[in-house]
């Protein structure tokens, strides 16, 4: 097994007012951590890179494409990024709406430091989580697609809790086989017992 | 929600003076932690000292302009032809319609009946419709005509009636509702106070300034000043 170095998370900023991006990039900058910096959600659209870990810092309110307008596209192109909304004046609708549709922040101009700098690092970890559990089902997928159909059958009958005697008996086959087929399984998805059997299934929506 | 006037301006101010103040909050923030590195970059920190001070000075315009905005200024009037308020206004404009490709056409009234006005203002006035139409025709793609045309008439109420017509980028419903608005601006340069002045030189006039417009077909603005009347020879 390879392992590959993750990739260092990075800060998009979205903001048409050139100096709030000058100066929050040289703010979250020397902390070490790098940001990469968009005068408009377009732009910020065409460079986005699905692979590398991220969190956003959307400014609320921009002339063509709103930073809720952003949230909505990507929602609809399945980008499941954490959002920091950052706003001139915290209208109540504004963030309401933005919660709604799953954003984690809404800090309000100007910011303090502390606060911008600890919401950063708490979007990261939750970016970083959400990929280690999208890696980990693929995983899980992956030895999925390594099961013969029968076995298939078979697993999806025992993380539903039927006992082995009742798997025989709705495929109709012996329990010699059935348990052969377990076996088959549990090897193959790498699993110990049958309660993270149990936990893979769920990890993939398979109960 | 209709704030008034005064009540949009605040909060126009509110909006644009944050943003240079978030800039100065971030710089100010970021050179202490430059500050405390080992040996301090002095060059890096008095070119983020130096933008601090832009942006401080920024923040002075924008008050500056609104106590310009909202400080009554004296009307100067005097007796003047319509039609010549114009012809000075976009001379002004000749080199920017030359330079995109701008074709301008008029029909002006020529029997117009005196104005008696500040001729400065309405010049003003004239200038922000043309300079937004401009805007407007500048980047529409090469192969589009640019028209801009410019009409006076007498209306039946006694009021000349100017109107500015383009055929630019036109403006979107929800757009339609902001940019009468102080600091209402899709410009990366522009301050969103043309119109709001505009208008409110007009009301002052007892005139009205209104628009129509659609989104890729154009722009049409308009407004009206009334004749001069006999009772302003009095004064
Ligand atoms: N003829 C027009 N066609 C299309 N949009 C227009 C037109 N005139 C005005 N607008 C829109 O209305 C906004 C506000 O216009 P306004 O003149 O008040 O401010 P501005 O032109 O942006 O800045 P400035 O303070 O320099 O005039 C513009 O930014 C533009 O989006
Ligand atoms: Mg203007």
């Amino acid at each position: 097994m390879t392992h590959n170095k993750p990739a260092t998370p990075i800060v998009y900023l979205v903001d048409d007012e050139f100096a709030v991006r000058d100066s929050l990039t040289l703010l979250i900058e020397s902390t070490g951590q790098p940001v990469m910096s968009f005068e408009s959600a377009e732009a910020f659209l065409d460079h986005y890179n699905p692979e590398q870990p991220s969190c956003l810092l959307l400014d609320v309110r921009m002339p063509s494409m709103s930073g809720l307008d952003l949230q909505e596209e990507l929602i609809k192109r399945g980008i499941d990024i954490p959002i920091i909304f950052i706003s001139g004046h915290a209208d109540v609708p504004d963030s309401a709406k933005a919660f709604r549709a799953g954003a984690v922040d809404f800090l309000e101009k100007p910011f303090n430091e502390e606060i911008l700098l600890s919401r950063i690092e708490e979007a990261l970890s939750k970016d970083a989580q959400t990929r280690e559990q999208l890696r980990e089902k693929r995983k899980i997928l992956d030895r999925l697609d390594h099961l013969t159909a029968r076995e298939k059958e078979v697993l999806s009958l025992i993380v539903r809790s039927h006992s082995n005697k009742e798997a025989a008996r709705i495929l109709d086959i012996s329990n010699r086989t059935i348990d052969v087929h377990r076996a088959h399984i549990m090897e193959k998805m790498q699993a110990e017992n049958l309660a993270e059997l149990m936990v893979m299934a769920m990890q993939c929506d398979l109960l | 929600m209709r704030l008034g006037l005064m009540g949009e301006l605040a909060s126009g101010i509110a909006h644009e003076v944050n943003q240079p103040l978030t800039a100065i909050v971030n710089y100010t923030q970021a050179c202490l932690r430059f500050i405390q590195a080992e040996k301090p970059d002095l060059s890096k920190l008095s070119s983020i000292l130096q933008k601090t001070h832009d942006q401080a000075l920024k923040a002075g315009q924008i008050i500056h302009h609104m106590r310009e905005f909202v400080r009554s200024k004296k009307i100067h009037r005097s007796t003047a032809d319509m039609n010549a308020l114009i012809e000075n206004a976009v001379s002004l404009s000749v080199t920017d319609l030359k330079q995109y490709n701008i074709l301008l056409t008029f029909n002006l009234a020529d029997d117009l009946p005196a104005i008696y006005v500040d001729s400065v203002q309405i010049e003003q006035v004239i200038l922000n419709l043309v300079r937004n139409s401009i805007d407007a025709l500048k980047n529409l793609p090469h192969n589009k005509p640019r028209k801009l045309f410019i009409q006076t008439l007498l209306n039946d109420d006694h009021f000349i009636e100017v109107k500015v017509k383009d055929n630019g980028i036109g403006l979107g419903q929800s757009s339609q509702k902001k940019i009468l608005t102080p600091f209402y601006t899709t410009k990366s340069s522009g301050m969103g106070m043309g119109l709001s002045i505009s208008q409110s030189i007009i009301k002052s006039h007892d005139g009205a300034l209104y628009f129509a417009s659609k989104p890729g077909k154009g722009s049409t603005f308009y407004f009206t000043i009334p004749v001069r009347r006999k009772s302003d020879d009095a004064q």
